[in-house]
């Protein structure tokens, strides 16, 4: 079978009929990024390696589940993420990523302003002004999809402090935009 | 996949590397996880900037799952029952727990149920000596080497043989009493005819299971078949096959069991070598 032929949603639905080999393809094409992204979340590499396992081995059960209308990538993402969380609420005392951790470094170098004019200039830049633990949590809500109980799992502090924190942010940053 | 909204422009590779180190500002890398998201050819470039090692090693424990076989029907239904991982890999291995044999004990049981529904001391004769012979049977085919496909491993698998004798015999009878019993118990006559012919049945599975380390499954639990069907054909012939079952038969049979079911405790070490007559 000329699986590079394949989109990622063709592969998915050969995984519902047990095809192993579209599970392979499809591991070898997004098994690195989902590796990095999730490093980038937490500093612990055998954590990192479990939740990538968990991810493809719920992609391979739940295959039959996916509904073709979302894309791919984002679908994978969403399980490797909430994976991570329920992982990480089993135990304490794990290092978050360096994503997550509220650096207060401001350097932003001159490739990385390019990177932010191309992609949506006003909300990077405005998102660069806004003070780091809101920055964090408006990447966890708004770029990861989590709903602010499992970003308050993955970070540890309480609901309603992710709450108040996204509130704050939505009004920086409407006031950074305006 | 042209139609598809790929994105015009491409991360440059000192952008991907600091993603790859986790240099880049929480929202540059953002930035970049949102374009990865979308852009299959930046997620080549990216993955060849990074060592595979982990990523190999977590495809070896996912195709050991999927590679796996998934659990039998009755070992899911042991396993919620609470009972181990291994204690019901076991259990569901006994021949005597496959659907053959159920199907078998089920046929043999009901076709002597009602055949002493119907034609009276004939086909209770036929119940009385097929009920306490099934356990008998399955037993025997349980430990026989030639009935079951798990023997080779049984015989070299370090695990308490006592442990295993009682986990599989308690599969046997698990999966062809409440059968029996159920049809002992509709049938015509006293209630306690339904159920007396257990205490015969108990003796005779601890009976081969006391002589298999000696002679085999086989051969013993041929020998009880052959002097029980002689028993109750005898007492039928005296007109009353429910005779072997009478109180003083009880007593004898109880004693035969309690008998047999301490030496096979005393000498159970020797049940190491259970089935390799056979």
């Amino acid at each position: 079978m000329a699986t590079r032929e394949l989109t990622d949603a063709d592969l998915i639905h050969a995984m519902a009929g047990r095809d192993e080999g579209a599970l392979r393809e499809l591991y070898d094409r997004h098994a690195l990024w989902i590796s990095a992204r999730l490093a980038r979340r937490c500093a612990d590499p055998d954590a990192v390696s479990d939740v990538l396992q968990d991810t493809f081995i719920a992609a391979w059960d739940g295959a039959s589940r996916f509904r073709g209308d979302g894309e791919v990538p984002a679908w994978l993402w969403g399980i490797a993420i909430r994976r991570l969380i329920s992982r990480l609420r089993k135990r304490t005392g794990f290092r978050l990523g360096p994503a997550l951790v509220e650096s207060d470094a401001q350097d932003i170098s001159a490739e990385e302003r390019v990177l932010l004019r191309l992609e949506n200039v006003d909300v990077g830049t405005a998102m660069a002004r806004i003070s780091p633990e809101l920055r964090v949590v408006l990447q966890l809500t708004v770029l990861d999809g989590l709903n602010t109980r499992e970003a308050a799992q993955l970070l540890g502090i309480p609901r309603g402090t992710v709450k108040s924190r996204l509130q704050r942010a939505r009004v920086m940053m409407r006031e950074e935009l305006a | 996949m042209s139609w598809q909204s790929t994105p015009t422009w491409h991360l440059d590779e000192a952008t991907l590397r600091a993603y790859v180190d986790g240099r880049p500002l929480t929202i540059v890398g953002a930035s970049v996880e949102s374009h990865l998201v979308d852009c299959p050819e930046c997620r080549v470039r990216l993955g060849e900037l990074m060592s595979h090692e982990s990523v190999d090693q977590a495809w070896s424990a996912i195709r050991a799952h999927v590679e796996a076989p998934r659990p039998s029907v009755a070992e899911r239904v042991l396993r919620w029952c609470g009972i181990s991982a291994d204690s019901a890999r076991l259990l569901a291995a006994v021949p005597a727990f496959r659907g053959a044999w159920l199907l078998g004990v089920l046929v043999v049981t009901v076709f002597a149920g009602v055949a002493a529904l119907f034609s009276g001391d004939t086909g209770l004769t036929l119940f009385l000596m097929v009920a306490p012979l099934i356990p008998v049977a399955g037993v025997a085919a349980s430990f026989g080497g030639d009935a079951d496909p798990a023997h080779e491993l049984v015989t070299v698998t370090p695990y308490s043989s006592l442990r295993l004798l009682l986990v599989r015999t308690l599969g046997v009878l698990l999966s062809s009493l409440p059968v029996t019993v159920l049809v002992g118990v509709i049938l015509p006559g006293p209630i306690w005819l339904g159920i007396a012919w257990l205490t015969p049945a108990l003796a005779g599975v601890t009976l081969v299971l006391l002589l298999a380390p000696i002679l085999g499954t086989s051969v013993p639990a041929a020998a009880i078949g052959a002097c029980w069907s002689l028993a109750v054909v005898s007492a039928a012939r005296m007109h009353d096959p429910a005779a072997v079952v009478e109180p003083a038969m009880q007593l004898v049979l109880a004693g035969v069991l309690v008998v047999a079911g301490t030496a096979l405790v005393l000498r159970y070490p020797s049940l190491d070598h259970l089935g390799s007559h056979s």
